[in-house]
């Protein structure tokens, strides 16, 4: 009787086996399963993330990322930039936004805003935009990243810049692996290439002001907009992701006035057992590229919040 | 018709099951030894297999302070990692650097695009496991 039953399952066993062997797809993450070469008992990963292995052939598996928001806005302050509440996308407009993909978008938006008035501490601003983006995880099917506990935590620690910063990180975190893990990986680029625009939006404001540091930065993005446009070409192209992304082939084109030099790498061993990590590439842009830069990203970002 | 609909469902049954345990591992794994550093956004997590490798490549600001971890299940053996610049130099080798810590503290003089490359030990075990690797940076300013 057992035995009857391990013939029947062969073909189910086999084309599992071959499903795997083969790649379903293209990314690792597909390849998990049962041993069907030996034993039948074992095949479920367990609790700790491991299991026995049909796939035979290796692979090399391509994670593509680029820094968050945060990071940007963090690059921002310390340019020496001061925070403009007047270049934020209102909190109050989430309820605007009633297409998954333009909730999305504006979860970006509103993810880079939020970024912005935590890292400048302007704390009371930072909680308006929790608020919003709970409103559009919730109606994108992602509600639990920003739990009720999690907004208790920010409400008692409102003062804590660090402790909402941590906050804000975990959020955006488990928002991305969440829309990977539902297989809205589409919604995880728009959100990705649209927290970029925002970034940017705010680090482009009342550039007439702006301290040349800043402006180096901001050419220097232009290794980030390679990171942003590369990982959101990895993404099954939607016709919303499509179009944001041929957008963008303005902001691409104005940096093309980004001219690079480059030096050799360097690294250094600190006392401490860090390493720090110097040369590579210089970037320069004159106030016309900057300013070109900045009007393309102002004219994508004025279309993502419509 | 009957078998396809059963594997069909077996196989996203697996898939499903197999990324969610890789999220858990994840979660109760890794994502501690970032304490102190701004996690950065995206999940990049992938079952693997002796013989595996992993790649990515990624924008580092100067001024930054970073945390690099690969995290990567016991199962796995050694799983060693490299950093390169964008003209494929190496800059760093766990091998060399770091034979029994998971990650590496960096500081970015200057912005650059880096490569990491995980390399998942070969084995000569008659049952292949395999496990989850997760790729994360931190960073501080």
């Amino acid at each position: 009787m057992r035995i009857n039953q391990r013939i029947q399952a062969l073909p189910i066993a086999f084309g599992l086996g071959l499903f795997l062997i083969t790649g379903c797809g293209e990314t690792a993450d597909d390849h998990a399963g049962h041993d069907h070469g030996t034993s039948h008992e074992e095949g479920e990963m367990d609790n700790d993330g491991m299991a026995v292995t049909t796939r035979q052939n290796t692979l090399t598996k391509i994670f593509h990322a680029a820094p968050s928001p945060m990071e940007t806005a963090s690059l921002i302050k310390r340019s020496g930039a001061h925070f403009h509440a007047d270049a934020l996308n209102s909190a109050d407009e989430y309820n605007r936004y009633t297409t998954s993909d333009k909730q999305a978008i504006n979860l970006g938006i509103y993810g880079a805003d939020l970024s912005y008035a935590t890292i400048f501490e302007e704390n009371s601003t930072s909680l308006d935009y929790l608020s919003s983006i709970k409103s559009l995880s919730q109606a994108l099917g992602v509600s639990d990243v920003l739990s009720q506990d999690v907004m208790n935590e920010v409400e008692e620690n409102r003062n804590d810049r660090d402790i909402l910063i941590d906050i804000v990180s975990e959020t955006f975190y488990d928002l991305n692996e969440r829309l990977k893990f539902n297989g809205q990986e589409d919604l995880a680029g728009l959100v990705v290439a649209s927290g970029w625009v925002e970034g940017m939006y705010l680090a482009t404001r009342h550039l007439e002001a702006a301290p040349e540091e800043l402006k180096q930065r901001i050419a220097e993005q232009k290794l980030v907009l390679n990171d942003v446009m590369g990982l959101c070409n990895s993404y099954e192209q939607t016709p919303a992701l499509s179009d944001l992304l041929a957008s963008m082939g303005s902001i691409e084109a104005a940096y093309s006035g980004v001219t690079s030099t480059t030096s050799e790498s360097t690294t250094n061993r600190e006392e401490s057992g860090s390493f720090t990590i110097g040369g590579g590439p210089t970037f320069a842009a004159d106030d016309a590229t900057i300013l070109a830069i900045a009007s393309a990203v102002e004219s994508v970002r004025t279309a993502c919040i419509q | 018709m009957k078998h396809t609909i059963i594997l069909l469902l077996t196989l996203g049954l697996f898939a499903t099951t197999a990324d969610a345990q890789c999220r858990s591992f994840t979660k109760k794994n890794c994502l501690t030894e970032l304490e102190g550093y701004i996690q950065n956004d995206n999940y990049n997590s992938a079952i693997l297999i002796p013989g595996d490798e992993a790649q990515l490549m990624l924008t580092f600001l100067a001024g930054q302070e970073y945390r690099l971890l690969v995290c990567s299940h016991p199962v796995l053996g050694d799983v060693t990692y490299e950093i390169f610049d964008a003209k494929g130099k190496r800059l760093f080798d766990s091998r060399k650097n770091e034979p029994d810590v998971s990650y590496v503290d960096f500081n970015m003089e200057t912005t650059q695009q880096l490569q990491v490359q995980v390399h998942v030990p070969e084995t000569r075990s008659a049952i292949m496991h395999e496990g989850c690797v997760t790729v994360l940076v931190g960073s501080k300013s």
